[in-house]
């Protein structure tokens, strides 16, 4: 009898926890130093997702006593959706002679492929990046691109906006056009890649 | 308080260096015997596998998260040896790396980065992400590892005796920031 009530236990406990703002957070992510992220709302965060929010820049102590504050270490825009086991996390470089992480920006409509590791400075919005990539620490990717999958980003690599991006390591190997992001609406067909993610945002459940 | 959970099984005799850094969700597992040298930092979720043999990391280390240092599988014929694993002073070992070889000092495994069993990777040197180093090669010091498998010596790495030292400063900061960033809970593992 101890089996169909552990059953019942499961089905009223959901894969996501649902925030104010419509963020959907798996219960399987692993989080740390939730108090540094920012999450933009109706962004999703899917199972195995590392988020080391823990690596943030400190504000050196003043002499005026000031209390020593992090500020936000990876901020994510709206309705961006990051696919399982992807880790993300700051970069970090010597600055004025100190060792220090700095603050990551991921803009709105981005996706994030599996499996794939980012230390990016910034992302901006309706970027897809396809499975298993890896974005150097201080890449910076512009508006609307595309990088395709096992794609390696070398460090401090900037990639101009509409760009699509493969290769180890990668180079540009074209641009998305015209209409990157249009259409969709059709059947079965609710979302495009660099479009609007939030009809995907709301299939998942 | 004594009469907490019973620890896990299979926790591995471990030496580790009171300096070391090990984060709370950091796993260290088998039998064999784990050795952590000063300053280590061991970033959460990374793994140290001691089931099939030894696992020594040198002084000032990172190991980044989900990383597996150690050998998850046992040789095909049986045979004892081999499956010792140990990382050289000053390495950094990137997310979801994996090493089941040896590492010279002062190298740097990318993130996805496979290093194979018996392999012997040289001093300095770099194998950038998703790269692997097949069971049983050897890298000579400063190989550089990149492309989908080209190999290169780096030059400016063996001349320079300035860039060398740089390295070494920017891993002792690296280390040291960490350090103050991570939560230690080393005491789980030497208990």
């Amino acid at each position: 009898m101890s089996r169909p009530a552990a059953v019942s236990r499961r089905s009223t406990k959901t894969e996501y926890i649902e925030t104010d703002t419509g963020n959907k957070i798996s219960r399987r992510s692993h989080i740390e130093g939730k108090q540094n992220i920012m999450l933009g709302g109706k962004s999703v965060i899917m199972a195995g997702v590392c988020l080391r929010g823990d690596l943030s820049r400190k504000t050196e102590k003043t002499a005026e006593g000031e209390k020593e504050t992090s500020q936000t270490a990876i901020s994510v825009g709206r309705a961006s959706v990051i696919a399982t086991n992807c880790t993300i996390r700051p970069p970090m470089r010597i600055s004025r002679g100190h060792m220090i992480f700095y603050p990551m920006r991921i803009g709105d409509n981005v996706f994030i492929g599996p499996n794939s590791h980012i230390s990016s400075l910034t992302i901006s919005s309706h970027v897809h990046i396809g499975a298993n990539s890896v974005l150097s620490p201080f890449c910076v990717v512009k508006e609307q691109c595309k990088i395709l999958p096992d794609t390696v980003i070398p460090p401090h690599m900037i990639i101009p906006p509409g760009s699509v991006v493969a290769g180890r390591p990668a180079q540009i190997v074209g641009e998305v056009g015209e209409g990157w992001g249009q259409g969709g609406g059709g059947e079965g067909e609710e979302w495009v890649e660099g479009g609007d993610l939030r009809p995907l945002v709301r299939s998942i459940k | 308080m004594a009469s907490a959970k019973p620890p896990p099984p299979s926790k591995p005799p471990a030496s580790i260096h009171p300096t070391a850094v090990i984060a709370e969700k950091a796993v260290l597992s088998g039998t064999n015997r784990v050795t952590i040298g000063e300053n280590v930092v061991l970033h959460p979720y990374a793994r140290v596998r001691a089931e099939n043999g030894v696992v020594a990391i040198g002084d000032n280390c990172i190991i980044y998260e989900r990383a597996t240092v150690g050998c998850e599988t046992t040789s095909a014929t049986g045979a004892k040896g081999g499956s010792d694993v140990s990382i050289g002073a000053g390495c950094v070992i990137e997310s979801n790396a994996v090493v089941e070889g040896q590492i010279g000092e002062c190298s740097e495994l990318g993130v996805a980065a496979c290093v194979g069993k018996g392999a012997k990777v040289g001093r300095y040197c770099k194998i950038a992400a998703m790269e692997r180093v097949e069971a049983g090669e050897e890298l000579e010091d400063f190989t550089v590892v990149f492309a989908d498998g080209r190999r290169r010596v780096s030059r400016t790495m063996r001349d320079h005796e300035s860039v060398r030292e740089a390295k070494h400063k920017g891993q002792m900061m690296a280390v040291e920031l960490m350090r103050k960033m991570i939560p230690n809970s080393a005491v789980k593992w030497t208990m």
